[in-house]
């Protein structure tokens, strides 16, 4: 059997992630069923969406009435994130076969994460020393066998803790309100693990703000079960505004009043976005009379681009590289 | 709810995360990353992380009492634990046992 040799190299580098999915889940699991759904639906929301947060949100969202598209939606947007864990990964899974599509489904932030910790240990990259279970000359940290058996060692500690939740909280009933605040304890850890990084300061205080300006503007005129998706557009805005202002305006430019004032009401009326609105829809460019007509489709970006350092004034940086590196 | 309708909607919320984690893999499997969407990689992460927080309190009682205090607190609790001996887990549940204490015992 291979199999077995294979999760006893897995096993110790999922016990961080064994810590925290059984409680996490089992959390899952207790507010499934104090909502009022059978047990049974907590290991298989476990085994079929297999998403932390994805599927407490799903919990209300159920709660809340049949809206399939509702809830696919939010789905969407509250695992956005995942579509990024895709861009550093792509290398790595490209010649894994029929491991690919296992690890793509099981990429949670929590395998993500341990990927990379694994990534950087020295031992599991030393393809010299033979492993069972797995196939000769190849580092564990490469393969796909070793990586697929993480996964599913996490997905099965995250079942079981739902399982525990789901039919613990049918026996024992006590008052769970504020168990959910597992989630918001765990995104502000993982917040803080993030600024550590000088780089991601900015954007966590970008995030924070445009966040707080529209819960308020959905909390005083509408309702907040639109914020992710508001909130979602609004950072798409004000990244791309940044994006395109730092590729086109080289730093110390003085802006022509034109471009201040598209500047500035992008930012005032970023909170007050209409749910749906597609971010495309409340783009720079379409308050620029030229791009607003072509502003769709692959092209659109360059287009406003063009628009905009024309009605600018301003001198086209050629800092194409550097524009990434910086944040 | 049916057994069906929840079906449907746990179905629905499948595919939408399935898609969240296959689609980078699908438009960019074959073909350079345009540099807007490796910024986007850059950038993106903490603020969806920072959204994340707000999305969790987006309904506490602020103009009623108690005013987002034992959220507060918790917070505070949370972020202090996991800079003292930076274990995700120790943070997390630390954080939560307080904030379930505060708000069965205290702020009641």
């Amino acid at each position: 059997m291979r199999l077995l040799p294979l999760l006893r190299l897995a096993f110790p580098h999922t016990v961080p992630v064994l810590a925290g999915y059984v409680p996490m889940g089992a959390a899952f699991g207790v507010l499934l069923v104090t909502s009022g759904f059978s047990p049974w639906w907590a290991p298989l929301m476990g085994i079929l969406i297999y998403a932390g947060s994805g599927q407490f949100v799903a919990v209300g969202l159920l709660a809340a009435g049949f809206d399939p598209l509702g809830i696919f939606l939010i789905t969407l947007m509250v695992n956005a994130r995942h579509v990024f864990y895709a861009l550093t990964n792509l290398s790595l899974f490209a010649g894994f076969g029929r491991y690919r599509p296992y690890l793509i489904f099981a990429l949670t932030d929590e395998t993500y994460a341990l990927f990379n910790l694994v990534g950087e240990n020295a031992s599991l990259n030393d393809a010299t020393v033979p492993r069972a279970g797995l196939p000769a000359g190849v580092a564990p940290a490469k393969s796909p066998q070793f990586l697929t058996a993480i996964a599913a060692l996490d997905q099965c500690y995250w079942v079981c803790g739902c399982a525990i939740g789901g039919f613990a909280g049918t026996l024992i009933n006590f008052d769970v309100t504020g168990i959910d605040f597992v989630m918001t304890a765990l995104f502000v850890v993982i917040l803080l693990q993030q600024i550590e990084k000088p780089a991601n300061r900015r954007p966590a205080a970008i995030g924070l703000l445009v966040s707080l300006l529209v819960v308020t503007a959905c909390r005083l005129w509408f309702d907040t079960s639109y914020f992710i998706l508001t909130a979602m557009a609004a950072l798409l805005v004000v990244f791309t505004t940044l994006y395109l202002a730092r590729k086109d305006v080289s730093p110390g430019t003085q802006l022509p009043s034109s471009s201040t004032e598209c500047r500035g009401g992008i930012g005032g009326e970023s909170p007050t976005v209409k749910p749906g609105r597609s971010p495309k829809d409340v783009s720079p460019g379409t308050q620029l009379p030229s791009s607003s007509t072509e502003g769709r489709g692959s092209s659109s970006r360059r287009a406003q681009e063009r628009t905009w350092s024309e009605q600018s004034g301003c001198e086209r940086s050629e800092r194409q590289d550097g524009a990434g590196g910086e944040s | 709810m049916t057994e069906w309708q929840v079906a449907i909607m746990v179905a629905c919320a499948a595919a939408a995360t399935v898609l969240t984690r296959a689609i980078g893999f699908w438009a960019f499997g074959k073909r350079a990353v345009p540099a807007f969407v490796s910024y986007l990689g850059d950038v993106l992460p903490a603020a969806v992380m920072a959204m994340l927080v707000v999305f969790c309190l987006r309904d506490t009682p602020i103009e009623a009492a108690p005013h987002g205090i034992p959220e507060l607190i918790a917070i505070a609790a949370t972020a202090a634990l996991w800079l003292w001996r930076k274990n995700v887990l120790l943070a997390v549940l630390g954080g939560t046992a307080l904030y379930l204490t505060l708000i069965h015992l205290v702020f009641v």
